[in-house]
């Protein structure tokens, strides 16, 4: 009898509706309501610094980017305001010369999941995400609350956040 | 074992003034920045009512007076975007003091507006090198220091003069440009 390898993650529900997958054991804090310390002039999608237990993270937040291409959220501030949110993830990694670094994603949600390992693939490049030079790996979430109908791309991505924070 | 001495750096505050309402898009835009400069940069601060608007060849800029020598009065949001077509009279009713501010290259001097200028001292370890993923070609940010709750953006003004390098190309002069400050 085969038994399915399974792989339990965190998806997390970004701001601008992509959703990335981390392992259970990258995950530092979810804060809510934390103020941002604005950088000016750096990269729209991470403008900002947080202040967490004595370090300055990085924030990344694409609310101004849309995983449907034409339809950019920072063109549209109604849509713009509904979908950001303050819930802020905070992703700790190995970075250069092993040394743990964090990452901050401002998310709409967070949901425990658990993946087939054999859903693991490699993923289409037919939606230009703002992430695609970091993506590993890539499965299709199934929906909790099985919306057949949903037409929503569940395309949960999986990254190097190494590579994330380097480029 | 030598302790590590403490630096000052000069620290300039811009906030969101009436003209900015116009450049500023964004409903999220930062109130107030705060650049951290070496105190050798700043050659003198001065109080805004000496700007004055120059006509040179038909077009009217502003600028100051000091230590001899024009400097082109630069006027930026808290979000460092410039704003365009500023009279003399609005800067002097908006910000209280112009930092005149010397780079390496004379010709790019300029004089920034601004509410506040103050020194800090700082621990040169807690100036913290801006995150690789923040980072922008542009950007005259090359780094952060935090403290008390506030955010610092350092910088210098070698790259605040190529930040504004565009700008100041534009800015007619009259005086000859190769003296350098005293």
């Amino acid at each position: 009898m085969r038994t399915a390898l399974t792989t339990d993650c965190w998806v997390l529900h970004l701001n601008g509706g992509y959703m990335l997958a981390i392992s259970i054991f990258q995950v530092a804090e979810l804060v809510n309501n934390t103020p941002r310390l604005s950088i000016p002039q750096a990269q729209p999608h991470c403008c900002y610094l947080i202040s967490w237990r004595n370090k300055l993270i990085p924030l990344v937040d694409y609310h101004n980017h849309s995983p449907n291409p034409g339809t950019d959220i920072g063109t549209n501030t109604s849509t713009d305001s509904s979908t950001a949110t303050d819930n802020i993830m905070i992703v700790k990694f190995l970075g250069e010369g092993e040394v743990t670094q964090y990452l901050a994603f401002a998310v709409t949600s967070v949901e425990k999941y658990t993946v087939n390992d054999s859903e693991f693939s490699t993923p289409h490049n037919q939606t230009p995400i703002p992430f695609s030079s970091s993506v590993i790996s890539a499965f299709d979430c199934v929906d909790m609350n099985n919306d057949k109908c949903s037409d929503k791309n569940n395309t949960t991505y999986i990254i190097d956040m190494k590579r994330l924070c380097s480029s | 074992m030598k302790p590590i001495e403490s630096i000052r750096l000069a620290c300039i505050t811009i906030r969101t003034q009436r003209i900015h309402t116009k450049s500023i898009q964004k409903q999220q835009a930062p109130e107030k920045l705060s650049l951290l400069l070496p105190h050798a940069n700043v050659i003198t601060v001065e109080l805004t009512s000496s700007i004055e608007d120059r006509p040179i060849n038909g077009t009217t800029s502003i600028s100051l007076m000091a230590r001899n020598m024009l400097w082109p009065v630069v006027c930026l949001t808290p979000d460092l975007k410039i704003t365009h077509n500023v009279s003399s009279k609005l800067c002097t009713q908006d910000y209280r003091f112009a930092v005149c501010i010397n780079p390496t290259n004379p010709r790019y001097r300029f004089a920034l507006t601004c509410d506040q200028v103050t020194s800090i001292q700082c621990d040169p370890k807690a100036l913290l090198q801006l995150p690789t993923i923040m980072h922008t070609q542009q950007s005259p940010i090359m780094g952060t220091f935090y403290n008390d709750n506030a955010i610092h953006c350092v910088t210098d003004a070698d790259h605040l003069a190529k930040f504004l390098q565009q700008h100041l190309d534009n800015i007619p002069r009259t005086e000859d440009l190769s003296c350098e400050p005293h």
